[in-house]
This record gives structure tokens, C-alpha cells and sequence, in this order.
């Protein structure tokens, strides 16, 4: 493919630093659960459209959901926290807690 | 009748049970919203006041909600519910609190932003509006009508260098670039026809190389019919060349920020 060709044009010190961004992309992947919710929006845009089912739609959403919670697990691992915690919020908020528009009601 | 092997008796408070919160109104009576709650169990879906604020709830005995389209579909189901009375301010998907003095506690805490941001959403509804187009058609529609690109496509094919790499690569670059001048092209003639009639609107990262356009509208509820209407005029002005997607009455999701910083509780 075209890429090994421009892989193989480089010089030796711009193929490590390629190693180097391949072995951060690959930890990104791992603990990064941007992509997979992205994927999650995409799999509902298909279902919208049409070009799955229904049926597919729930067997991918459960593929999806599953490597989101190994992700989330393995982020709080890594932060040092037990894998998932089972208690519901209390009513102490912390400071900078509160409601606010996202726009400004006096433009225009 | 007894069926104590369930644990679900009345009355006697149930250790693994939390409570889905849903959003916040403005109700100072009981309001109750019927047996809707999120969990596929039918939960009563009420209220929990503090003052003349209340947040919507359920009781639940799980508290980690896959968002699965199921449970997204039973979250929306009781928001859509309450906002045929009220004005809500919704919650992220998945907020559950241990109990209910926890939920009055939070309440109290953000009263002031609450009052003020439900007073400036009264009488507002959020639409949603994703516009795609087929990429193949535009792109062919660049390659006859934008005259760059079809002077170099006739160079590529005179020269025979229809197959080097660079020539392809230099050719994809003129189409992507010409695509996105293209839709932001687009994307401004519809906002152009929707500004006069919306208080606010916010523009979303589009989904996929299909969609050029993913807005949200913030919309006063007497001009719901106005809106309709011109996004309708909109749409015909362009034809079959773009496909509108426009959903709604929605919650402002897009248009208030919930920045809640909670502690969670452990589980007992």
C-alpha cells in the first residue's frame, strides 16, 4: 500500500518517532472512550437512516457498551480506584456546582 | 400479601435503592407522572421538592445505567412526559442519587441558578436539525460546475497521470476542500433562513462524512408553528439535494449547562 512506500522513504530518525506516535495512539486507545461513544453515534445515525436493523443495531450497541465499560474499568484501575463503584450520589455538592445557559438571552 | 423473599415490601426502606432523577421544574404541588420510570420495572415517576423547585425521579434498584437505546428511549419517554406541563431542566443520563434528602439537599445547594435558568427557559422548546447530503452527487456536481477542479481532472486525463499517486492525492485535496466550502456554503443559507425565527442556536460536530450540518435550535414555544414552517421552506429550497432531519420538542439540552460535582456515595 501507499503508506509502507512512504514509510519506506523516511529517514531512520522519522520512522522512530513514527514508532513513538503508533505506541500513544495505541495507550490513547486504551484508556480513550472518545471513539467508541463516537462509534455509538454513528451506529444510531445508521439506524436512523435505515442501513441496519433494529436487531443489529442491539448487537452491536452491547459490543460497543461492553469495550466502554472495559475502558471506563481500566481508567479507574490505572487511577488506582476499585472497578466499579455500586453507590448513588449523596447531596453534597462541591463548589462551582450549579445551573447556567449556554447562550445569552439579552443578544439581539 | 407477604412475599418477603423478594425484598420488595412497602415501607421498609430497601438498602440497594437509589433514585433516577430525570430533571428539575417548577412545581410547588404533588405531581405524580404515572408508572414510567427508566429500569423496565414501571416505577412511579414523582416528585421531590425543595421550595418551589422539584426534581422528577424514579426509584431504582441499580445505580449504573447503560446508556443503551432502551434506557436512553425510557429517559426521554418520562422527560417528553413532563414536559407536556413543565418546563425541565434535564439531567445527564444515568444521575442517580442514594435518596431523596440527598436529591432536596442538592436542590437547596444550587436553588439561585435553578430559579433563575428555569425562569429563562419557561416557554422555550429545543429543536434538532441534521442536514446530510449524498457526497457522491456533490462531488460529481464539483467536478462538472467548479472549474479548477475540472480543468485539473482534463489535465490528469490528457497527461495520463490519472495514476500517479500525487496527482490523485492533489485531486482529493482540491474535492475535500471544495466539499467543505460547499457546505459551510450550504449550512449558512439554512441558518440564514431559521435565525430571524429562533432565540438561539448552537452548532453540533457533525456524525459522519454525510452530515454537513448539526444544530440545535433554541425555540420560543408560540413561534413553534413559525419554525416548522421555515425550516420547511428551507428544505424545499434545496430540493432532493439535501436530506433534512428535524426532530423535536426536546428539553434545552443544548442550551443549559448542568455542572453538578458529586460525590458518591459506597455502597452499603
Amino acid at each position: 500500500m501507499l503508506f509502507i512506500d512512504d514509510l519506506l522513504a523516511l529517514p531512520i530518525t522519522g520512522l522512530k518517532s513514527i514508532l513513538r506516535t503508533l505506541a500513544r495512539v495505541a495507550e490513547e486507545q486504551y484508556t480513550d472512550d472518545a471513539p467508541i461513544k463516537e462509534r455509538l453515534l454513528h451506529l444510531q445515525v445508521e439506524l436512523d437512516e435505515g442501513t441496519i436493523s433494529e436487531d443489529e443495531y442491539v448487537k452491536q450497541e452491547a459490543e460497543i457498551l461492553r469495550e466502554l465499560r472495559e475502558i471506563q474499568n481500566r481508567k479507574r484501575e490505572m487511577a488506582g480506584l476499585p472497578p466499579e463503584e455500586a453507590g448513588g450520589f449523596t447531596g453534597k455538592v462541591k463548589e462551582g456546582s450549579g445551573v447556567e445557559l449556554t447562550w445569552d438571552p439579552n443578544e439581539k | 400479601m407477604d412475599a418477603p423473599a423478594l425484598g420488595q415490601s412497602n415501607g421498609q426502606p430497601q438498602q440497594q435503592e437509589g433514585r433516577y432523577v430525570y430533571g428539575v421544574i417548577e412545581a410547588r404541588d404533588n405531581m405524580g407522572f404515572g408508572k414510567i420510570g427508566i429500569g423496565g420495572m414501571g416505577e412511579n415517576v414523582y416528585c421531590v421538592h425543595h421550595g418551589d423547585v422539584a426534581a422528577v425521579v424514579s426509584k431504582t434498584p441499580v445505580f449504573i445505567f447503560d446508556p443503551t437505546r432502551e434506557n436512553a428511549l425510557a429517559h426521554e419517554h418520562v422527560i417528553e412526559t413532563v414536559m407536556k406541563t413543565n418546563t425541565i431542566i434535564p439531567m445527564s443520563f444515568g444521575t442517580v442519587f442514594r435518596t431523596d434528602d440527598d436529591i432536596r439537599e442538592v436542590l437547596k445547594s444550587i436553588y439561585p441558578s435553578l430559579k433563575d435558568v428555569l425562569k429563562q427557559m419557561a416557554n422555550k422548546l429545543e429543536f434538532g436539525l441534521k442536514v446530510t447530503w449524498d457526497r457522491d452527487r456533490i462531488v460529481e456536481e464539483l467536478k462538472r460546475e467548479n472549474e479548477e477542479i475540472h480543468r485539473f481532472q482534463h489535465e490528469l486525463t490528457r497527461k495520463h497521470l490519472q495514476s500517479t499517486y500525487f496527482a490523485r492525492m492533489q485531486l482529493g485535496r482540491m474535492i475535500d476542500k471544495a466539499l467543505s466550502e460547499r457546505a459551510a456554503e450550504v449550512v449558512r443559507e439554512i441558518y440564514d433562513g431559521l435565525r430571524t425565527v429562533c432565540v438561539a442556536s448552537r452548532d453540533n460536530k457533525v456524525i459522519g462524512d454525510k452530515m454537513i450540518m448539526n444544530a440545535a435550535f433554541l425555540i420560543q414555544k408560540d413561534k413553534e408553528t413559525e419554525f416548522d414552517s421555515a425550516v420547511n421552506t428551507v428544505a424545499q429550497k434545496f430540493g432532493d439535494r439535501l436530506n433534512f432531519k428535524y426532530t423535536g420538542p426536546w428539553p434545552p439540552y443544548n442550551f443549559v449547562n448542568i455542572r453538578l460535582k458529586l460525590e458518591r456515595g459506597t455502597a452499603s
